[in-house]
């Protein structure tokens, strides 16, 4: 009976298991009995002689097994590139297959990286919260704070450490070569200590700076101040005059994301006018504010949130008539880096799915050729075992070649991700500015590697596992052309098939998204953007009136101007000055439904709808009668069915503003103003002659080149008063092609990567069906010489192509319903499950599988079947 | 094919390989023995542990400077499992390389005063 090794032997055991399988069957035995001889000699020697035996023993080992394993893999890097080199074509297919692959998801991980896990580039980033006031019974979800309640909030809570206040208002910067509008954000004085912000040059804002009367100080944002003043250190110290007043420039900040907003210039709270005006500062109602804190430490989101939740239910009662229960009145919080990145989010999970399909399908197709490539060196690989290389050892060197080509693969990934930062930069600063933090970090490098390794890995796997499986010794040296092992030849048809399947998935995302995009671009606004310019002009002085009176005037005098119009906000524009008001109505015929929403109320002149291209459907457009008549409003045809469905809306009244009962004068056709891909919503529109906006859009309809009329404006607007600034100047074209860019781009990358993997996949094709027709010469030539024509080989080959193409087709259009589903929900607009790109993406596929497998059957009709008998 | 090695490529050894050498210049031993011989002659400075006794074999083998050898000992005195190894003509070349430029080494120590005179 064999007796049970002692225990120090077993461990010896183990140790041995970390050598080679080939060093080990040679050397096992005999080390076992040298380490028990010489564990005798120690136990003889007694004392620390014993343990340091043991110590050195077990050193010996691990040393040496590494340096085992590191002499074979030198070895098979060696002859790897040797192979590589002898197969050129092979070895840049592989690579540039590989390349793309890993260079995409690269390129996705790394966007992934920046924008979803990387944290806020603030101190305690991840632990910065917004909070939202919100007006459930109304429909508001993000009311604006006024500056009693960031007072009370402040005071009140236990559980915020600092509580900063933002809001962002243009203003002109006067003191450079032109009047220059301004994105300014106002913010506590403490807004950058909290965000731990350094300033690259001078300083940021001190308690002082925010003091009543305390000198006018401004912080540049590292943008602006590299556009306006070409990253001039000099700037810090200079004056310039805003708002009347001279404030002087005293910091400047680093290039970081800003947040929550980009803008060109930071000023604090007490040097806005607004801010710091008597309404803003004792009417609880004065809504205005962004406001952000940090958590305490250890405070959780719940605690906090149970704690403002108390002040709320105060204020609710201290002052029923500001937060009535009808309004409803609620606060929430939010993780500021949740909100920067939700716009992103969907766009990054579908881009980051579809690189993850495409190098999926990239390591398919490059084990499809691998395994090709292992069948046509069955010879050498015979050689190799009958000169005593083990099975173990073929099957690693394998795994060993398919590391180093995806290496090489890698590095060409590496290249292709690091160029596409600038794109991606472009590409994700329209949903985020966390964009600015999209760098070539280490960590993206890890990833690349890391992802080259696990592709070698996998591609050197399969063919190694058929090796391994394949009795080589049945083939007789000197003859290759005997039938491949099965696991070969049914593994590449596994291969094939999966390709075709991920294939479908990305050509059927890539149709969605494409389609979706062309809804987009044929959907009706209500406008008709072509021979539109338009533009934002802010004043200064309080002369609104006159000045836009003049401006719209002079304006359409120009030659080749049709008409011409202003509104608070155009549509599709990034600027959104209008929101929800709390409208009343009189005389409605049918209520609102269960969930009201608040209609939007904009303010145009005479000559704006008509402008625009919009047509008033009922009743009349303002006119200039209008600026010394009864005020009046205009309403969207949404909001007079909403509330008149029988139609019987003209000379209806609503309430704007409380105890003011409008007259509805003209129904206008619905314009989408928020987006293209959103149902038109209840909107009123007010005349401009009795409000006072100080910032209005302009739309000119001119058969002029618009270059030159937009010239002419920014004359006629400065010529009027020269401290007007005029921005925003372009097409409504390009307005409503902006809007839709960041979707076409999506569409653009998903149809790139489908179109990359119909290409790899029809490669694949081709190769397996060229292999086929290598193996099965033989029996072609049989099948030939009995008086089979060539016609009915192919034809029964082709069956096999039919077969594996009508299994992948299936198994990926049966993903791509479920996937259409995920896209859906997670990108909104998006067309799902649409018949017509599904049946388009199958008779591509079907077409390009079709034709790849045909073309290298195509050699079988000039096969001559004696001379192919004859080498046999 | 590969090229044939001169013997100057192979040096300077390492030193336990070089014990290893020097333990079978004066006949074929199993590893057992050659680690003890080490072990001994060096008064225990150098011990070689199994692992790193059986990487160089395994080197040396590679490298053709030592052979398995055919001979065994008498059944009775043999354990199956043990193998004997002997210097090959190769091996031999390149110990005496070794030893010859350690020798030279010796001799610029002495020039230069950095060793004694050698003892006669």
């Amino acid at each position: 009976m064999a007796t049970r090794p002692h225990l120090t032997e077993r461990f010896f055991n183990a140790f041995l298991r970390l050598f080679p399988a080939e060093f080990r069957e040679h050397f096992a035995g005999e080390m076992r009995a040298v380490f028990r001889d010489q564990e005798v000699d120690a136990r003889a020697a007694g004392g620390t002689a014993y343990l340091r035996f043991y110590w050195e023993t077990g050193r010996g080992l691990v040393v040496a097994a590494f340096r085992e394993h590191r002499e074979i893999l030198l070895q098979d890097v060696d002859y790897a590139l040797r192979l590589m080199r002898k197969d050129l074509s092979f070895t840049a297919v592989v690579v540039a297959i590989l390349g793309m692959a890993i260079g995409a998801s690269t390129a996705a991980f790394m966007a992934a990286h920046a924008v979803l896990i990387e944290p806020l580039p603030f101190t305690g980033g991840n632990h910065l919260i917004h909070l939202q006031q919100r007006r459930p019974a109304i429909g508001v979800d993000d009311m604006p704070f006024s500056v009693k309640e960031i007072q009370d909030y402040r005071s009140q809570n236990h559980t915020l450490d600092s509580v900063v206040e933002f809001h962002e208002m243009p203003f002109s910067l006067l003191g450079g070569n032109e009047p220059e509008r301004v994105d300014t954000g106002v913010v506590s004085a403490n807004f950058f200590r909290v965000l731990g912000v350094s300033p690259l040059y001078g300083r940021t804002f001190m308690d002082e700076d925010d003091q009543p009367n305390a000198r006018p100080v401004l912080v540049l944002s590292y943008r602006f101040w590299q556009k306006a003043f070409a990253g001039d250190p000099n700037v810090v110290g200079r004056e310039y005059s805003m708002n009347d007043k001279e404030h002087v420039v005293v910091g400047i900040l680093p290039p970081i994301p800003q947040f929550p907003a980009e803008v060109d210039v930071y000023m604090p709270t007490v040097a806005c006018p607004t801010r710091s005006g008597e309404h803003a500062l004792h009417e609880r109602s004065w809504h205005m504010m962004n406001v952000f804190a940090t958590l305490r430490p250890g405070v959780t989101m719940a605690a906090a949130q149970a704690d403002l939740n108390r002040i709320a239910e105060n204020l609710k009662k201290t002052y029923p008539e500001e937060y009535p229960q009808a309004k409803g009145y609620e606060i929430s919080l939010q993780l500021v880096h949740e909100e920067l990145s939700r716009g992103i989010r969907p766009v990054l999970i579908v881009l980051s799915a579809a690189t993850g399909l495409l190098l999926l399908l990239a390591c398919a197709n490059v084990t499809g050729i691998m395994m090709s490539r292992v069948l046509a060196r069955t010879r050498e690989l015979t050689v190799r075992t009958i000169l005593g290389a083990s099975r173990n050892r073929i099957v690693r060197s394998l795994i060993t070649e398919g590391i180093l080509l995806a290496m090489f693969g890698g590095l060409v990934g590496w290249v292709l991700a690091y160029s596409s930062l600038g794109l991606l930069v472009s590409f994700t600063s329209r949903y985020t500015s966390l964009a600015s933090q999209l760098q070539f970090t280490p960590q993206i490098g890890a990833f690349c590697f890391l992802l080259s390794v696990g592709c070698g890995v996998a591609i050197g796997l399969l063919p190694a596992l058929g090796v391994r499986y394949t009795p080589l010794f049945t083939m007789e040296v000197g003859n290759a052309s005997l039938p491949p092992g099965r696991l070969n030849s049914k593994g590449r048809g596994v291969l094939i098939a999966t390709q075709l399947a991920l294939s479908v998935i990305l050509l059927v995302g890539a149709g969605l998204a494409l389609r979706t995009v062309m809804q987009l671009q044929r959907v009706d606004a209500g406008f008709r953007p072509a021979g539109l310019l338009t533009a934002r002009i802010y004043i200064l002085n309080g002369k609104y009136r006159e000045f836009f009176g003049q401006l719209l005037e002079r304006t359409r005098r120009l030659p080749g101007v049709e008409s011409a119009g202003l509104a608070s906000t155009i549509p599709l524009h990034a600027v959104n000055a209008d929101g929800p008001v709390p409208v009343e109505v009189r005389d409605a015929e049918a209520s609102a439904d269960g969930s009201p929403k608040l209609p939007i109320v904009r303010i145009v002149t005479p000559g704006y709808f008509r402008t625009l291209g919009a047509s008033i459907v009922k009743g009349r457009d303002f006119n200039d009668q209008d600026a010394d008549a009864t005020p009046a409003v205009i309403v969207n045809e949404h909001m007079a069915k909403h509330y008149w469905p029988r139609g019987d809306v003209i000379g209806k009244r609503i309430s704007v503003t409380s105890g003011e009962w409008l007259p509805i004068v003209g129904v206008v056709s619905d314009i989408r103003h928020a987006a293209l891909d959103k149902e038109p919503v209840d909107e009123a529109y007010g005349s401009f002659w009795e409000s006072r906006q100080s910032t209005m859009s302009i739309v000119i309809r001119s058969s002029q080149p618009l270059l030159e009329l937009s010239q002419q404006l920014a004359w006629i607007a400065h010529d009027i008063d020269s401290t007007a600034v005029v921005a925003d100047v372009q097409p409504m074209t390009q307005v409503r092609s902006e809007w839709i860019e960041p979707r076409r781009t999506t569409a653009i990358f998903l149809s790139v990567f489908a179109m990359v993997a119909l290409c790899i996949t029809a490669s694949g094709i081709s190769g397996m069906m060229a292999v086929a027709v290598g193996e099965r010469k033989h029996e072609i030539g049989v099948r030939l010489a009995l008086g089979a024509t060539p016609g009915t080989v192919i034809r029964s080959m082709m069956k096999q192509v039919l077969a594996v193409t009508t299994i992948g087709l299936a198994a990926g259009f049966g993903a791509a319903w479920a996937i259409s589903t995920f896209m859906s929900s997670v990108v909104s607009g998006i067309t799902t499950r649409d018949g017509s790109t599904f049946a388009a993406s199958a008779v591509l596929l079907l077409a390009v599988a079709m034709a790849s497998g045909f073309v290298p059957l195509k050699q079988i009709a000039r096969l001559d079947p004696v001379a192919l008998l004859k080498t046999e | 094919m590969a090229k044939k090695r001169t013997i100057e490529s192979y040096l300077p050894l390492t030193p336990a390989l070089f014990h290893v050498l020097l333990a079978l210049a004066d006949g074929e031993k199993h590893g057992y023995v050659i680690s003890k011989e080490i072990a001994r002659r060096t008064s225990n400075e150098v011990r070689l542990s199994t692992g790193t006794l059986y990487g160089i074999i395994k080197r040396l083998l590679d490298d053709e400077m030592i052979e398995e050898s055919a001979e065994r000992p008498d059944f009775s005195l043999d354990d199956q499992r043990r193998r004997y190894y002997r210097l090959t003509k190769l091996g031999k070349a390149v110990a005496e390389a070794e030893a010859e430029r350690m020798e030279r080494v010796l001799a610029l120590a002495r020039l230069k005063h950095v060793l004694g005179p050698q003892q006669a």
